[in-house]
């Protein structure tokens, strides 16, 4: 996983990164997931659909990860892959269409760690740098 | 690179940062040196986000009165720092989601019960097996009660009163309840449908995290008077609750903190971080967040009050104790935001106080605490670590006229989780909690080690430090001897 850890003594923040900006936020879900449950024990089996709309890339990446809290608690799943078209530009904005892969929670096999409670805007950053997409959060457990 | 803040230390643990830039006021840090000199540090090693730079953008938002004030267990946050406070103007000043977080109005009820350490020694471990198979806790556990959509709204509207209603719990725990465990202004037309949704299955859960259900023995009694008031006494067997909204409250400060954005851009607010995005309290947005805010306020007071009551019942059914003889000492919130008047250069003002990682604090005589406690003061209760000491404490005179009557919540951390998980091992948390006579269970081992006493800061230090620039006055020294943790 391209996921570099960031030092919050309160939160947890991490940097994800690849070479396109699908696959650093696809990596950025995952890493969310990785806080709460041992994602390689999640069977990508059952499939949720989203669809996002957002001004700015950096708002894109708040709407994706939040979306992925809600519905963990709506559905009722746990995810472990992640599958993102993200098209626009600053003018007329960003959508992203994709999918997350999981299955029904398993209190013993997934192994629950620590609840994530909300994605901030504290150091929210999108970037792309000598062709390296990096997609970075501060989050509160 | 940043600025270098050039702290003077006006009297012993009382640090003024002094205004500069777009600061409105100047900041104060209530902090031993030792916290200083590491809020320095983070400075000077350019860390990613500092504490420090906190207090100072929390300076600069409009309205804002008196000082942007940061508490003995200071570390940073998102927007505001922990252990920040922010009084603002009630018409000129703005609310701010950043200053309240996504866990709205989580806190501490601390329940008493007629037992001592000795009388509950034989049924100790029997207790916390019952608790911890009584007491929903951890990801994904669901609560047992079931409600409609109209149940949600009513619990949201009337926060304990509504459990009360329904036979759960007594009307004596509303009264020490901060409070009265309902927030009067709260509108459940101004929460997300998500957000309720959300919240279906969580009324009554403990959480994870730092959330915790502790037995604790009364070890120490620091001033015989508040205790005698408090009902504390030494030896005295207690239950403390640490959890907050759950996904309701979560869900508030993620659907406002994006319409906070959109209303700061409107009325033209300078937002030093994006985080601090905030609307004027005298507006529409500002008012819809301050009414979701207090659902999840209320909701917050519920989910203490509905564990309290699964406490009660295992406490029965483990010791044969009548539930009735398990008393709520208080129950108080520490991220939230609420008016209040308060003396500013002498004259009465009312403010939005928020208080975010920290609570209520005031001093004797007022009304806000319950009858029985107004002589001596508002009861603070901090939460230390599994391992360690918790507090109760009591608010000042001095307390109100340098914090606007707020103290600290809890020891703060001092290790992220990361590296907290790879110093600890949870088995060996466990191993070394049990050699002081502590005994853990948790959904969670892998959350244990995140949770290590020592990824936290010294709590003695931090109350010390609060006591010692006469901010709160501490009552009584708790000892865990039992800890569920999600």
């Amino acid at each position: 996983m391209a996921i570099e850890w960031l030092d919050h003594t309160a939160d947890a923040g991490f940097r994800a990164s690849g070479a396109s900006i699908e696959i650093a936020f696809c990596e950025a879900a995952r890493a969310l997931f990785s806080l709460m449950f041992a994602v390689e024990c999640i069977d990508a089996r059952t499939e949720f659909q989203i669809t996002l709309n957002a001004a700015t890339l950096e708002d894109l990446l708040i709407e994706w990860l939040s979306e992925l809290l809600v519905q963990k608690d709506l559905s009722g799943l746990v995810f472990s892959r992640f599958e993102l078209v993200i098209s626009g530009n600053e003018t007329v904005g960003f959508s992203a269409s994709g999918r997350a892969l999981g299955e029904p929670l398993d209190r013993v096999r997934h192994q629950p760690g620590t609840e994530v409670k909300g994605i901030s805007y504290l150091g929210l950053a999108v970037s792309c740098q000598d062709g390296i997409h990096t997609a970075q959060v501060v989050v509160d457990v | 690179m940043r600025e270098r803040y050039d702290l003077t230390e006006r009297t012993s643990g009382e640090w003024l940062m002094p205004k500069q830039g777009n600061m409105a006021v100047p900041g104060m840090i209530f902090a031993d040196r030792e916290t200083i000199d590491r809020l320095l540090q983070d400075e000077d090693c350019d860390a990613q986000w500092s504490a420090l730079s906190q207090v100072r953008h929390v300076a600069e938002l409009p309205g804002i009165v008196g000082a942007s004030i940061a508490l003995p267990d200071i570390h940073p946050g998102y927007g505001f720092p922990i252990g920040g406070v922010g009084a603002f103007d009630a018409n000129t000043g703005v609310v701010v989601v950043g200053g309240v977080g996504f866990d709205i109005n989580c806190g501490v009820r601390l329940l008493s019960t007629p037992l001592t350490r000795s009388e509950i020694a034989p049924s100790l471990e029997q207790l916390g097996e019952t608790l911890f198979r009584a007491v929903p806790a951890g990801l994904g556990a669901e609560g047992n009660l079931r409600m409609s959509v109209a149940d949600l709204d009513d619990l949201l509207r009337l926060g304990s009163e509504y459990l009360v209603a329904r036979g759960i719990g007594s009307t004596q725990d509303l009264e020490f309840t901060e409070e009265a465990g309902c927030m009067s202004n709260a509108d459940p037309s101004c929460v997300s449908d998500r957000a309720k949704q959300r919240q279906f299955r969580q009324v009554g859960t403990l959480g994870s995290g730092n959330h915790y259900l502790e037995i604790q023995v009364v070890e120490t009694i620091l001033d015989p008077q508040a205790a005698e008031a408090y009902g504390l006494f030494n030896e005295q067997i207690v239950l403390s609750i640490h959890t907050g909204s759950r996904a309701l409250g979560h869900q508030i400060g993620q659907d406002y903190l994006k319409e906070m954005a959109q209303a700061a851009t409107k009325y033209g607010l300078h937002v030093p971080e994006r985080e601090l995005a905030c609307a004027p309290i005298d507006s529409a947005e500002g008012r819809r967040y301050l009414a979701a805010m207090a659902c999840g306020a209320n909701c917050a007071f519920a989910n203490r009050h509905m564990i309290a009551h699964l406490v009660r019942s295992a406490m029965q059914h483990a010791t044969g104790l009548d539930p009735s003889n398990v008393r709520t000492i208080y129950d108080i919130g520490h991220n939230n935001a609420k008016f209040e008047t308060h003396r500013v250069n002498g004259q009465l003002r009312k403010l939005l106080v928020h208080r975010k990682g920290s609570t209520r604090a005031f001093g004797p005589g007022r009304d806000e605490a319950p009858a029985a406690y107004r002589a001596v003061g508002h009861p603070t209760l901090v939460g230390g670590t599994m391992g360690t000491a918790s507090y109760v404490l009591h608010g000042t005179d001095a307390g109100m006229a340098k914090t606007f009557g707020s103290g600290i919540h809890g020891a703060g951390r001092a290790l992220s989780r990361k590296k907290a998980a790879k110093k600890f091992w949870g088995e060996t948390v466990r191993t070394d909690l049990l050699s002081h006579g502590i005994h853990l269970w948790t959904h969670s081992i892998r959350g244990v080690a995140e949770e290590a006493p020592g990824a936290y800061k010294d709590i003695e230090r931090v109350v010390q430090a609060s006591c010692t620039s006469g901010i709160t006055q501490p009552v009584a020294r708790l000892r865990p001897l039992a800890v569920i943790k999600g």
